[in-house]
């Protein structure tokens, strides 16, 4: 047979084979535009990436000169299922759009970001707010909520009028929430019923798209029969059914395939991950289980077998079973850990500390908590300092308006715009200085912001002003004169081009970091994870603003015109408010500033723990990222979040999936299994992604002081 | 543990099933609870994978039972562990934690503290007031001179604030959702208007209880109260979740029981509804926050007259002298037997709480002998005075013992605190006082160091901040040591070069001018300081929260402080949610209000704050703050007719002048209460003196409270003429008094 599933835990070397096999067909001659290669996500092109280098010298040593040439002239299709389905939808949108219903089928598509739909969504949902009374969550939640229930339509492959049925059947608590869940889907409805009018593409619709339009078709089944006749996928548990369902047609029409799964795993629980949908494909492949060496009999003790005992004592619900292994150390003593969370990182920090000292390469050791706070990585820097040690810290999910580097450009975008007449206060200088500044310090840029102010007279900072004073730069250093001067000049010809008057805030951004920002001496210079950033938010205001051109939002009034419910109890007469214009530029700003846009991202990144440094990441993150370490240390394991869910009672990550049959209830038994059998695959995927020695930590007291137990501690309690 | 043989029959004969225990002050109840649970354990009654758990009032008892049980556990040679204590805010959190979902809240839903929910509630209010400027003036009177009326306006915005809360309260004691409010209102309306027209003052409260209750929503926020509603939620809509919780918690010990409201006791009720192991200890004379809270006496005595619950007593108290017992146990004879009002008599304190003292050979044997004293003044003035001066010479005397101002109201506190700021300026080298009136003293230190730190952030080149924040810190006793009053060390800090100081360059030049010869411990007191603060700079680039987190964590080790800290930040956090443009500053001046007591933080008890008096100190509070503590001498101030009414006619605190003698909050609250109930025949004024009949009885309560606090001292005072009006001893204490001769 020539479909191949492989399965086994990480570390076997699945992903290895994967890219044998990858060197081996480009090696028999086959021509590389015909292979296609699925990633779960952007960062693991790298390895199939060194991969093609490795084939690519291979050809060039043999001298196979023709095939040489070829391999240079194409190259394989590494792709994330998303971004192939988009380029497809896109390729083929005049073909689908009328059928798909789309008002103005000749209409170049416009994709619609997570922000812009949020923003989009927000709009339907204002004047029926009132509808979800009863539940308490920010707007951007309930936004969220909407975008996940028509992402998980489209990704499961149910229609979205099934959607408040399928909900309100797995539900039999004592009030009712059916009116509430037909809110939810006339909500989502209408705002597919928008992208359909305005020729918008949101995720879930481009996953329709693709699954209703395109899997189904004759047409399409030939173009990829003819296209692809090679295909090899990794981490397959980690899609979603939709992504098994072009797996399926994939292995009707190609010539060989091999799939990976890794086992335990489907970490992506919120964006669909269906572990047993991936496995419904190996019925029409030869199986190949891969063993573990690391649990032979004889092997020595490891963190993989440990790992084991601890998923059967999740599983078995066996919270005493005994569990015993040289490959953990408790950096608590049994009963009684550490009071203080802040002992507890101490505790940490000294482990990593002797680590370290007794020759182990910092990057070789991770960190690992259910959550990262700001805190927790701050703490630890600090901490680590000492030991000259860095903190490398990968953080997924973080709205932008969190990060302090999208404040300090929405910063500089106030003062690039004079126009817009909103001050920047000092500390706000002061704060953006420092960050995009290298070297320069909180006390130092405060100086500055505070000379800035003297300058600029009682309007408040609208604009930078020139500061020559000596006394000034004596006290903060002659480089940073000519760094601020830099930025300062930038800025000001900026905010007098004329041309720049009506250009789009995603191009002053951009012109920004890539012109001053970018100089040695700016922090853009010096850090790529700061690059990242930067384009991220361009990026997201752009799509904004392509978004909001294409449907003409500009001239659509904003804000309700009615009176507010508040006040209808008095009886007394509404009162019409008046409706203004906006560009989109200042809505993104608006939107950003005040947490409607709320999205959160898995971001791009290399794998790669720079030098000297630890890796901090949460536990989702190590896992999805497929990171591996000789050490881990796990943080709060007696937090309860180690074990629990995002709970979220207007989505269902369970119920709206293909193992959910309609008319079942969803009960907290069932919770309860589908927590534990999360947490085992947790702690099985960490342990088994690492080398000699799981450290873990708690304290008696989180970060609030507050005492928790969760299920992970009760399994602990017989190590 | 040493028990009693009261205690002991409780702890030893409990095996399982509902059981009411009544509690007068002082008869140990904490204890007795804390040996119960242990005793449970000790006997393996409670499986591997369960909990005992105690339910308790207060944050700090939470510690103190945990406390004890861990000791007891260690004595007995038990592994620590299979006990649970919350508070049923916390208990509550932790149901709604496991499954927000059922609750109707995502995961990270927020609680608001008092705080933000203060703040919010006023941000509702003034939304009103602003949205219906003219309606709302019109309730004042029309002909008024411009100073009369900015102070009415005044008056008449700290009552609307009052009446939305009120309202608020009520309708989420009932259950009812603003929308259901609006329905009441709308129906009644419908209906023939004969009997009960809507009051305006529901009105305005509804719309302020719709406005507030949108803010919590869209910021995904519970108050307390919703913190409730929400686990009853939740244990209702899945019955696999509320067993699997009571087979968690197998027993089920609560106490202070007469505080817990009927939403409190139901979660109690849900939870043990399968095993029905259920033990709650309470005084009911003691149910002093019936105002605030919506708790009330009557529940747990229904409790303990059901037939399914065995009821035991613990009635012998050790902490009072003879007289002072005397005087309580006449107190509650009077209320039961004689007090004026027959609904007050049976309503008010229980004939079951009469204390006995305890016998001589007790562990805990009462103050030999006491003294009770009545002290009339002609005004308030003298009282204030004349109060402080007695307390303050009675702790110059005594340095060994502790001593109270109790006050029924925050007003008359703050004149005793005026009165004693004047004798304090003749004793510099001595702390005479602690003003316990508002925000209690830790949750101040914490603010105020918190503020002084997040001042120095937001302005890092102003060093007369790094001085003040220095100040702050040696004040409330963290960070590096040294004598706030060392000039050196302050001048030297003001001449450095901030820059230099705190993020020093390689080319070294001196951070401190030239000259300056410090002595070594100086020396490193200076540089310690510039390492931590330098340290939280860094941290200022994170979100508000977050930079408050990590100068706590960094400052503060006790778990008191730590769960302080963390509430403001988080009460800061939504603050910045609220107004997305204020910068560090302000959020220093919101913390300086906390720490100045502009603004109140925690409302309940001091005891809640971990709070315990200081030998040779005066604690001044109110007498609501003062439950749960002992001091050896206490001085009961107003101890009147206005503060402790007699009867339900008369005037009432609540009532605005110029509202015409409206009650506002009252009505609103009255008619809300009917229209829920379905009580429609009810007219208004029967509504208006069964509210009042309520008050007089929580009112004695609190005389009760007020005099069972005392160990052996007990003076009592009152001023002839208050608020320029001839004034009364109030009734009960003179009829008790003359019984004692």
């Amino acid at each position: 047979m020539s479909k191949h599933y492989l399965v086994g835990h990480p570390g076997v070397g699945k992903t290895a084979r994967l890219t044998d096999r990858l060197i081996e067909l480009l090696g028999s001659g086959v021509r590389p535009d015909r292979i296609l290669i699925l990633v779960p996500q952007e960062s693991h092109v790298g390895r199939f990436k060194a991969a093609l280098a490795l084939a690519r010298d291979a050809a060039a040593a043999s001298r196979e000169g023709r095939k040489a040439r070829r391999a240079r002239l194409s190259e394989p299709e590494i792709h994330t299922f998303f971004g192939l389905a988009q380029q497809h939808v896109s390729l083929f949108f005049p073909r689908i759009a009328l059928r798909a219903g789309f008002a103005d089928p000749h209409r170049e598509p416009v994709w619609v970001n997570v922000e812009a739909a949020q923003y989009l969504l927000d709009r339907i949902v204002a004047p029926r707010i009132g509808e979800f009374e009863h539940l308490r969550m920010p707007r951007s939640r309930l936004l969220i909520q909407i975008l996940d229930d028509l992402n998980r339509a489209a990704t499961t492959g149910f229609p979205l009028e099934e959607l408040a049925d399928r909900l309100a059947s797995a539900w039999h608590g004592a009030e009712p929430r059916e009116q509430t869940y037909r809110a939810v889907q006339d909500i989502a409805l209408a705002f597919r019923r928008f992208c359909l009018r305005h020729t918008l593409v949101d995720f879930s619709l481009g996953m329709e798209l693709f699954r209703a339009h395109l899997l189904a078709a004759d047409f399409y089944r030939e173009y990829v029969a003819a296209r692809y006749r090679h295909v090899l996928a990794d981490n397959i548990e980690e899609g979603a059914p939709i992504v098994h369902d072009f797996l399926r047609l994939l292995l009707e029409t190609s010539e060989t395939a091999m799939l990976a799964e890794d086992a335990p795993g489907g970490f992506r629980v919120n964006l669909g991950a269906a572990p047993r949908s991936a496995r419904s494909l190996q019925s029409a492949c030869e199986v190949t289980p891969i063993p573990d060496p690391r649990l032979q009999p004889d092997a020595p003790d490891s963190p993989a077998r440990f790992g084991q005992a601890l998923m059967r004592a999740i599983n078995e619900r066996a919270p005493r079973l005994a569990l015993r292994s040289s490959a953990v150390e408790k950096l608590y003593d049994g009963a009684a850990p550490a009071r203080y969370w802040a002992t507890m990182v101490q505790a940490v920090a000294d482990h990593i500390g002797a680590l370290v000292r007794s020759g182990v390469a910092a990057r070789e050791i991770a960190v690992v908590a259910p959550v990262v706070e700001d805190v927790l990585w701050f703490e630890l820097e600090e901490r680590l300092r000492r030991y000259g040690v860095g903190v490398h810290a990968v953080r997924p999910s973080r709205p932008l308006h969190d990060q302090p580097l999208v404040r300090a450009l929405v910063t500089f975008a106030r003062l690039g715009h004079p126009k817009w007449a909103q001050p920047v206060s000092t500390s706000e200088l002061a704060r953006a200085l420092a960050l995009v500044i290298s070297g320069l310090d909180v006390v130092r840029a405060q100086l500055i912001a505070d000379a800035a102010r003297r300058a600029c007279g009682p309007g408040g900072i609208v604009a930078l002003p020139l500061l020559a004073e000596p006394i000034l730069w004596d006290r903060v250093g002659k480089p940073f004169h000519e760094r601020y001067t830099a930025l300062r000049d930038w800025l000001a010809a900026w905010a007098g081009g004329r041309q720049a008057q009506d250009a789009p805030l995603d191009l002053f951004w951009r012109e920004l970091t890539a012109g001053p920002m970018s100089q040695p001496g700016f922090v853009l210079g010096d850090d790529p994870e700061a690059r990242g950033v930067c384009d991220k938010l361009i990026a997201s205001a752009r799509a904004f603003r392509e978004v909001f051109e294409q449907a003409d939002l500009a001239s659509q009034p904003i804000g309700e015109s009615s009176q507010p419910p508040e006040l209808s109890v008095l009886g007394l007469s509404p009162r019409p408010e008046v409706a203004e214009r906006v560009e989109a530029g200042q809505a993104y700003v608006v939107a950003l500033m005040q947490n409607v846009l709320a999205a959160e991202y898995a971001p791009e990144r290399t794998p790669d723990v720079s030098e000297g440094s630890i890796l901090l990441a949460p536990v989702y993150t190590y896992l999805t990222d497929n990171y591996r370490s000789r050490y881990q240390f796990w943080l709060n394991v007696n937090a309860l979040n180690w074990h629990e869910r995002f709970y979220q009672p207007l989505t269902h990550p369970y119920v709206l999936s293909r193992e959910w049959s309609p008319g079942m209830r969803w009960t907290d038994d069932d919770e309860q299994r589908a927590s534990r059998d999360l947490l085992a695959r947790v702690v099985g995927g960490l342990a088994f992604r690492c080398r000699d020695k799981i450290y873990l930590a708690a304290s008696g007291l989180t970060m609030a002081g507050q005492e928790e137990s969760g299920m992970l501690a009760q399994a602990l309690r017989g190590l | 543990m040493n028990l009693r043989p009261q205690q002991a029959r409780i702890v030893n004969e409990y095996a399982g099933g509902k059981l009411a225990v009544l509690a007068v002050p002082g008869s140990g109840k904490t204890h007795t609870l804390a040996a119960l649970a242990v005793r449970l354990l000790a006997r393996g009654m409670v499986g591997p994978d369960a909990e005992v758990l105690v339910v308790t009032f207060t944050n700090s008892a939470v510690e103190n039972v945990q406390a004890r049980i861990r000791l007891a556990l260690r004595d007995l040679g038990l592994s620590d562990g299979g006990f649970r204590v919350f508070t049923l805010h916390s208990l509550a959190n932790a149901i709604v934690r496991e499954r927000p979902d059922l609750a109707g809240v995502t995961s990270d839903y927020r609680i608001d503290d008092e705080l933000s929910n203060s703040r919010a509630m006023a941000e509702a209010a003034r939304w009103f007031m602003q949205q219906e400027r003219d309606y709302w003036l019109s309730f004042l009177p029309s002909d008024l001179t411009p100073q009369q009326r900015c102070r009415l306006e005044s008056a008449w915005s700290d009552d609307t604030v009052r009446l939305g809360a009120e309202v608020t309260k009520l309708a989420k004691h009932l259950r009812l959702t603003p929308a259901d409010v609006r329905a009441l209102i709308a129906e009644r309306e419908d209906q023939a208007q004969e009997l009960m027209a809507i009051s305006p003052f529901l009105r305005i409260g509804a719309a302020i209880y719709e406005r507030y209750d949108q803010m919590l929503r869209a910021g995904g926020r519970l108050d307390f109260d919703d913190l409730i509603w929400a686990a009853i939620r939740a244990l209702n809509n899945d019955d696999d979740f509320r067993r699997r919780l009571g087979r968690r918690w197998p027993f089920i010990l609560e106490d202070e029981a007469q505080d817990s409201t009927p939403l409190q006791e139901e979660i109690l009720a849900l939870l043990s509804r399968e095993h029905g192991n259920w033990v709650r200890v309470g005084d009911p004379n003691q149910a002093i926050m019936t105002t605030f809270t919506a708790s009330d006496a009557r529940f747990f005595r229904a409790f303990k007259e059901r037939p399914d619950v065995r009821a035991m007593p613990l009635t012998v108290s050790g902490r009072s002298a003879p007289e002072i017992i005397a005087l309580a146990n006449r107190l509650v004879d009077w209320a039961t037997r004689a007090h004026p009002e027959p609904d007050v008599r049976r309503a008010a304190l229980s004939a079951d709480g009469i204390i006995q003292p305890a016998p001589p050979d007790d562990p805990q044997p009462n103050p030999p002998a006491g003294r009770i004293r009545l002290q009339p003044f002609d005004d308030e003035d003298a009282e204030a005075q004349k109060v402080a001066q007695s307390a303050v010479r009675f702790v110059l005397d005594a340095p060994d013992r502790t001593c109270a101002i109790l006050s029924p109201t925050h007003y008359f506190g703050q004149r005793i605190v005026q009165a004693l700021e004047e004798i304090q300026a003749r004793y510099p080298q001595r702390k005479l006082y602690q003003d316990q009136l508002r925000n209690p003293q830790p949750v101040r230190d914490v603010a105020r160091v918190l503020a002084q730190a997040v001042r120095f952030c937001s302005q890092p080149t102003n060093m007369n901040a790094l001085v003040d924040l220095r100040t702050a810190m040696i004040e409330a006793g963290v960070g590096p040591t040294g004598d706030a009053r060392d000039h050196r060390v302050k001048a030297l800090l003001r001449s450095a070069r901030p820059e230099r100081l705190l993020f020093p360059l390689s080319d070294a030049a001196p951070a401190l001018p030239p000259g300056l010869a410090l002595r070594e411990d100086e020396a490193r007191e200076v540089y310690a300081l510039a390492a931590l603060t330098a340290r939280w700079l860094r941290a200022s680039v994170l979100p508000v929260d977050q930079l408050i987190l990590a100068i706590a964590q960094q400052l503060f080790a006790r778990e008191n402080d730590l769960a302080i800290a963390h509430s403001l930040a988080s009460s800061l956090r939504r603050y910045m949610a609220l107004h997305p443009d204020a910068h560090l500053a302000d959020v220093a001046r919101e913390l300086d209000e906390i720490a100045s007591n502009r603004q109140r933080y925690l409302s309940s008890s001091l005891i809640e704050a971990g709070f315990q008096p200081v030998a040779g100190q005066i604690t001044v509070t109110t007498m609501h703050k003062a439950k749960g503590l002992e001091w050896d001498r206490v001085y009961l101030t107003c101890v009147d007719e206005v503060e402790f009414p007699h009867d339900a006619s008369g005037e009432f605190r609540g009532q605005a002048w110029y509202l015409a003698g409206h009650d506002p909050a009252l009505e609103a609250r009255i008619q809300l209460e009917a229209l829920a109930g379905g009580a429609a025949s009810w007219t208004a004024a029967d509504l208006v003196r069964r509210e009042r009949i309520e008050y007089v009885a929580e009112r004695l309560r609190l005389l009760y409270v007020g005099i069972t606090r005392a160990r052996a001292d007990l003076f009592i005072s009152y001023s002839r003429r208050r608020m320029e009006r001839d004034n009364s001893i109030a009734l009960a204490m003179r009829e008790v008094l003359r019984h004692a001769g």
